[in-house]
């Protein structure tokens, strides 16, 4: 428990990074709910009658806040990077020898926070929609049921990052590594069709999020998910071991 | 105490360190010397897990470091100056890793105080000089309050005042009954403090002796001053006692004792102004052994 709140005091008193990933986060996610609504309001529908983007208005906006999934991989990935980039690893190891214990215990505030990313990002969607269209909007069970899966995806990402950068250990080199598997080796490898169900990051979107047409059921996602977490932590955690600290 | 056995550590296609076996005695300073690259750094990082070992092992009080239960609060180590986060103030880099040790908060203070950083603790560290950030590594080493210390160079950034202020301090935590082991290049500076010296040369071990024996052992000779220098140098060479430099009124002998030098110049009716021996310094001590070879 000491470990975990020592990450978090990590966090909280070196601040800039994050503020700089949140007030980026936020943009993005504004950019995304004014564009949502935009889109949905312009649509053309005859008075009286709902356009498809309206009657999924609530769905859309819920998928603008799970932007903040990208700002939760890249604080998953600093949460480890930064301490090799200012050396502050040593005292981290010189405290808990037993690095897989760092690792896992990183992993846990990488996930935590990960996920309360998403708060400020919600908040802020509610917030311009309500003023923008608040009287077309209808939340409920199903739409908190996705607020819950974005949550869940954004606690999987931050975990996610945490072990890429433990592996990897270089900040610059974890985040491309990330983004090139998200814009080039899984697009390339889902053009085998077969194998697109047990990719990562349609397991993410399909199953856990429940995006496009939802053909991933929820519990194949995570199991799908947690397949991956296990075998990067492992990785990760045999890297982080094998690293001599000079 | 710190036990170092048939320590050997390859970096690719460099040996840094080379079937390295020494002990350092529990309650004492040990210095640990060797010119650049010897192989300190690397031996000292592997005491304290952060480097894996080729082969061999070294142990703090029998047990792998990884194997210490708290380590902050049996170990305290000052390695590098410059592991900080720079927007971090420096109270709050020990609040982080005392929250980590489990040691309570306002340990953080009395640290701070024992490194006469309390003005300065609000600061973030970025902003703090190399002085500065040492005595921040020395307060984060004690602040578990440990038996053993483990300095690499505590020293570096240090202006004439905090090599002063620093070497106080080891001489306290040592009446203490702590076991330290530092590295330095201010040989002068380990002389005045250190009761043993281990020294390394390109990995390997060179010499580990107290501190004083070993500047005796290489000692400069002894000095003798005399109006007849001339003639006591021929007494001497009679005498076979080896005479290594002769000058108008100073000769430097290699051997012998002050005592039969003595003996041998009242014998024979000289006036002696001079009869001493020549104490080498460590640093002296150091070079000899370590074939002149500049330290870090």
């Amino acid at each position: 428990m000491r470990l975990f709140a020592s990450e978090l005091l990590k966090i909280r008193t070196a601040p800039r990074t994050v503020i700089g990933l949140l007030l980026a986060e936020l943009a993005v996610v504004a950019v995304g709910t004014a564009s949502t609504i935009d889109s949905a309001t312009s649509s053309g529908a005859p008075p009286g009658f709902e356009s498809p983007a309206e009657r999924n208005l609530e769905r859309d906006l819920i998928g603008a806040v799970s932007s903040s999934l990208l700002f939760a991989l890249i604080l998953g990935v600093l949460v480890i990077t930064w301490e090799y980039r200012h050396g502050t690893i040593t005292q981290t190891f010189l405290v808990t020898p037993v690095r897989e214990r760092v690792v896992g215990i990183k992993m846990l505030a990488a996930a935590v926070v990960g996920a309360a990313l998403v708060v400020p990002a919600l908040i802020l969607m509610l917030v311009i929609a309500e003023i923008w269209v608040g009287d077309k909007l209808q939340f409920g069970g199903h739409e908190l049921a996705l607020m819950g899966r974005v949550f869940l995806g954004a606690a999987i990402v931050g975990a996610l990052g945490l072990e890429i950068g433990a592996g990897i250990g270089r900040q610059l080199g974890a985040i491309l590594l990330a983004f090139a598997w998200a814009a080039f080796v899984e697009p390339a490898l889902s053009i085998w069709g077969s194998i697109q169900p047990y990719l990562p990051l349609h397991a993410l979107f399909q199953g856990v999020l429940g995006n496009g047409d939802a053909s991933l059921s929820l519990g194949r996602g995570l199991l799908t998910i947690a397949v991956y977490l296990a075998a990067l932590g492992t990785t990760a955690v045999v890297l982080t071991r094998r690293r001599d600290i000079t | 105490m710190i036990e170092v056995e048939h320590l050997t550590k390859r970096f690719r296609k460099t040996l840094a360190v080379d079937d390295l076996s020494f002990k350092v005695r529990e309650g004492a300073i040990t210095g640990f010397l060797g010119p650049n690259g010897a192989g300190k750094t690397t031996t000292l990082r592997i005491i304290l897990g952060l480097v894996r070992p080729s082969s061999g092992r070294a142990t703090v009080k029998a047990q792998l470091y990884r194997q210490l239960r708290d380590p902050l609060r049996q170990v305290g180590s000052v390695l590098e100056a410059s592991s900080f986060h720079p927007g971090r103030s420096g109270r709050d880099h020990l609040h982080v890793v005392a929250a980590s040790a489990g040691i309570e908060r306002s340990r953080v203070d009395e640290v701070l105080g024992l490194v006469q950083l309390t003005k300065d603790g609000s600061r973030r560290v970025g902003g703090y000089s190399l002085g500065m950030q040492q005595r921040l590594s020395l307060a984060a080493a004690l602040l578990g309050d440990p038996g053993v210390l483990v300095l690499d160079e505590p020293a570096n950034g240090l202006d004439p005042q905090g090599i002063h202020w620093l070497r106080d301090l080891l001489r306290a935590l040592a009446a203490e009954g702590r076991t330290i082991l530092i590295s330095s290049h201010v040989l002068p500076e380990i002389e005045q403090i250190a009761d043993e010296v281990v020294i390394v040369h390109r990995g390997k071990l060179v010499e580990q002796a107290p501190t004083a024996e070993l500047a005796a052992r290489i000692s400069g000779g002894i000095r003798v001053r005399s109006p007849e220098a001339d003639r006591l140098r021929e007494i001497l060479e009679q005498a076979r006692v080896k005479v290594t430099s002769a000058q108008a009124d100073l000769i430097v002998v290699g051997d012998g004792s002050t005592e039969r030098i003595g003996e041998l110049a009242a014998a024979n009716g000289i006036v002696l102004h001079e009869l001493a021996v020549e104490k080498a310094t460590l640093e002296e001590a150091f070079l000899e052994l370590t074939g002149h070879e500049t330290t870090r």
